[in-house]
């Protein structure tokens, strides 16, 4: 329940000035009659009262409790979690104990309606059941009037009591029950003023929270619009990516393979005839990892496991530079996600354009083992590295790729270059056997090839 | 407020509030009003053994009950006292009332109503009380309280002196003319006075007519009633035998007055102080019932003191016990009887004769007549100012009884004045 730190404050005081004003009252009358009493007035007091006073020394204690009890009823009422049926048992035992206490103040004081109104009209939220008990309030504070009730009801009323004392004591007391009563009123209406106006601050905030919505509606499809930008430049990045890793791999070890004809065209013709073999080998393999680009921006793999596309990428490399490659590789043994052998693939293709390209290297070993939770790929060539080492965009490219799968790459220039990636690899074969025990049945010396195609 | 502070203030005050309430019903206290000297301002000193009396035999018949009761309020001081006692919320729950503060306790709401007790009580028969004496209890419909004791006036005579006139005595059935005729025998003028009555007033002479002066409330006034008019005019010319010269007590005393009016319980007061002691007394007493009126019997005016029940009395039954104890027991009434101001209120035609012979022997009177005085009785109105209105009265009909004033006419002045004197 929603409940302003101001209007509990004024809750408490009002409570707190409700105890004193029942106790100013009840404890006046039961000083004055035993006063009364003392001084032998009591037969001309009651002639002018209609009706013998109910046990006025005992009611302040008495008036006290049924107090006490009520704003504890309250205090119950209003603490959240209570089930509804209690929280409508302590409504009325509040009523059932706010009418006791009216009685016992013989109705002299009405405050207390006031204060059970302020307390208890947050529970009545439907408008009809709130009429109700604001109707209900409205007729017992009508009720506390003196003069109506005591038609009905005879009693005797505080003033009096005042009777007994000389004019400027009763006026004192009088004056006092006034201006407490007075205040009990203005903390009513405080209340009340902040009841609504914590009301239509709630009414603005739903306002202020719809013109919101509506604003994030309008940056979302901004938003939307943009990202539809983003993924034509992110498309655009990569079909440049996709010309560079494979296109220029393959127009590199063309363009070697010719550099060596060039050479060898004077002395042997026989071997640029090979050369030339080769190169065409290779043309054709660059032709097929255009078409297998064109199909990959189309989104539709290779129809080859990832060890067998590493294989055929160190081969035709191999064959097209007629740099000496070797491989030591556990793909066999492992099972990838797509996006994962994807990154590996790209980075020993790289790297090997790399070495044949920057490097001038004779020749390259690439290695791809495990390494506790990792997968460490290392590809090392004996070619000059290079002194000031900047990163171009294809080493770029393959940090961002190794990044995405949490793991971390490093390049040395130190006898040839370097390059060492770990990736942290989602492994299925061991610990995971949960996640994908649909496939427990595969048999597990054969690898399931779905995910490794390229 | 915690659920939990909330529950536990709730269970201390269950439980003071069940201590509180145990220790009520642990050992339960009634209180009693009661004050010393009778409603005829005669003092005597064995009403609290009365009361002591009574309050032994109820704790007996109650074991665990114990009675209190303040001792030494005075008469004039009881209705203070009684007030002050309301006012602190301590009312007693038994209490005397005076006839001035009945009317005003029952419209305060602080008396019980006892027809619903009467009714459940098997033993309590309306009828064997005095009628008047019971429906001193009652105000219009309803029966507030039980009558304690009463006092009937009666008409006491000089026996030596109607002896030495020679005058026979009356019966208890005498009227009016019979009164006239012996009065005026003996009254005699200048030299040795000699007079007929005294203290014989108009609403003695009303009553025995069958007569109402004011109705009992004191509402409603009645002095334009014929049977009122011809109670003056009997009085005015009763006054007027003689020279008109106005009887004194002393006149009595000193045995030259054939007859006074006055109450039992004055009566019984003077058999012991201080007249006999001084010796002032020479001659016999005799009682007899008031003269009948031409349309009235020999009806005397009984003065009843009651007691009723505080209305929010926690212990209704056992104060209705208590009080039945003072009002209707046949022992405690003969202690009235016998020592007390008053006389029982009980009809003593059914009783042990033992019960109320040696009291009937010390006050001179033959015990059932004046049970028959009794019986025959009407009630004196109990409200606040009926004193006032006797004295507004009293004063207006001066000039009747000892002037030329006319007698209806000052009556029809007075049935307006008094009228509105009780509206007001």
């Amino acid at each position: 329940m929603y409940e302003k730190k101001t209007q509990r404050m004024l809750l408490k005081m009002m409570s707190g000035l409700n105890l004193v004003i029942i106790l100013f009252l009840s404890m006046t009358i039961g000083v004055t009659a035993g006063r009364i009493a003392e001084s032998g007035q009591a037969r001309a007091f009651f002639d002018q009262v209609d009706v013998v006073p109910n046990a006025p020394r005992a009611a302040p204690l008495l008036a006290v409790v049924l107090f006490l009890l009520m704003v504890g009823a309250m205090a119950l009422v209003r603490r959240e979690g209570v089930p509804l049926l209690r929280q409508r048992l302590l409504v009325a035992l509040t009523l059932f104990l706010l009418v006791a206490l009216m009685i016992v103040l013989r109705m002299s004081y009405a405050g207390v309606v006031l204060l059970v109104a302020a307390e208890l009209l947050v529970f009545f939220e439907s408008r009809q059941t709130q009429t109700i008990f604001i109707g209900g309030m409205t007729v017992l504070f009508l009720c506390s009037d003196y003069d109506l009730i005591s038609l009905q009801l005879p009693m005797v009323s505080f003033q009096e009591y005042l009777f007994y004392y000389n004019t400027n004591t009763a006026n004192l007391l009088l004056s006092t029950k006034n201006v407490l009563i007075s205040i009990n009123m203005l903390l009513f209406i405080m209340i009340i003023v902040q009841m609504s106006l914590q009301r239509s601050a709630e009414h603005e905030k739903v306002i202020r929270l719809n013109r919101e919505l509506g604003e994030a509606n309008q940056r979302i499809m901004a938003y939307a619009i943009e990202s539809e930008r983003n993924a034509l430049v992110q498309e655009r990045n990569r079909l440049a990516r996709e010309i560079h890793d494979s296109i220029g791999h393959t127009l590199t070890g063309i363009s070697a393979g010719l550099d060596a004809c060039m050479t060898l065209v004077d002395h042997s013709p026989e071997r640029v005839k090979q050369q030339l073999a080769v190169l065409a080998d290779v043309s054709r393999s660059g032709l097929r990892d255009v078409r297998r680009s064109v199909h990959a921006l189309e989104a539709e793999p290779e129809d080859l496991t990832i060890a067998e596309a590493v294989r055929k990428m160190v081969r035709d490399s191999q064959a097209a530079s007629g740099v000496q490659i070797t491989l030591e590789s556990v793909l066999d043994e492992i099972e990838l996600q797509m996006d994962e052998a994807d990154t590996v693939y790209r980075i020993v293709q790289e790297s090997m354009t790399n070495a044949i390209k920057h490097g001038h290297a004779t020749g390259i070993h690439v290695r791809i083992k495990r390494q506790g939770r990792w997968l460490a790929v290392l590809v090392h060539d004996n070619g000059i590295g290079c002194e000031a080492f900047h990163k171009g965009f294809g080493l770029r490219h393959m940090e961002k790729r190794v990044a995405l799968l949490g793991g971390s790459l490093r390049v040395k220039s130190l006898w040839g270059f370097t390059v060492r990636a770990r990736l942290n690899i989602r492994w299925r074969d061991e610990n995971d056997q949960g996640i994908d025990s649909g496939r427990s049945g595969a048999d597990p010396a054969e690898p399931a090839n779905r995910t490794e195609r390229m | 407020m915690s659920a939990r502070r909330a529950a536990l203030l709730l269970t201390v005050v269950c439980l003071a509030a069940g201590l509180l309430l145990g220790l009520e019903h642990e050992d339960a206290v009634l209180r009693l009003g009661v004050y010393v000297g009778s409603d005829w301002d005669a003092p005597y000193s064995d009403y609290y053994e009365v009361v002591d009396t009574a309050i032994a035999r109820f704790e007996e018949m109650h074991p665990g009950v114990r009675v209190e009761y303040v001792s030494g309020i005075r008469q004039e001081d009881y209705s203070e006292w009684l007030a002050a006692q309301a006012l602190t919320g301590s009312m007693p729950d038994v209490f005397f009332v005076l006839d001035a503060d009945f009317q005003r306790y029952i419209s305060m709401g602080a008396l019980a109503r006892l027809d619903g007790l009467l009714v459940a009580d098997r033993e309590v028969e309306q009828g064997k009380y005095y009628p008047a004496a019971f429906e001193a209890g009652r105000m219009g419909d309803v029966l507030y309280a039980l009558p304690v004791q009463c006092s009937t006036t009666l008409m006491f005579y000089n026996r030596s002196l109607l002896a030495r006139e020679g005058i026979a005595l009356p019966g208890p059935d005498w009227t009016w003319d019979d009164f006239y005729t012996i009065c005026k025998r003996v009254t005699r003028a200048g030299g040795s006075e000699q007079y007929g009555c005294y203290d014989y007033r108009w609403e003695y002479a009303a009553a025995s007519n069958g007569a109402l002066v004011v109705d009992k409330a004191g509402t409603e006034c009645y002095f334009e009633d014929p049977r009122l008019e011809e109670a003056v005019r009997f009085c005015r010319s009763l006054y007027r035998l003689g020279d008109g010269h106005p009887v004194s007590e002393q006149d009595f005393f000193d045995g030259r007055t054939a007859f006074r009016v006055m109450n039992v319980t004055g009566y019984r007061m003077m058999q012991y102080y201080p007249f006999r002691l001084l010796g002032q007394q020479n001659f016999e007493w005799g009682g007899l019932p008031m003269p009948a009126g031409p349309h009235g019997g020999n009806v005397s005016c009984l003065e009843t003191q009651v007691a009723a029940i505080r209305a929010r009395s926690m212990h209704k039954a056992l104060a209705w016990e208590l009080l039945k104890l003072l009002s209707y027991d046949q022992q405690v009434q003969s202690v009235l009887y016998e020592g007390a101001g008053g006389t029982t209120v009980l009809r003593i035609d059914e009783w042990d004769p033992a019960l109320y012979e040696d009291a009937a022997v010390e006050l001179r009177l033959d015990a059932l007549q004046l049970s028959r005085v009794m019986d025959q009785a009407v009630e004196l109105p109990k409200y606040e100012t009926y004193g006032q209105t006797l004295a507004i009265a009293n004063e207006r009909l001066q000039p009747v009884f000892y002037g030329d004033a006319d007698v209806s006419a000052t009556l029809m002045a007075l049935q307006r004045e008094v009228l509105a004197y009780l509206k007001s």
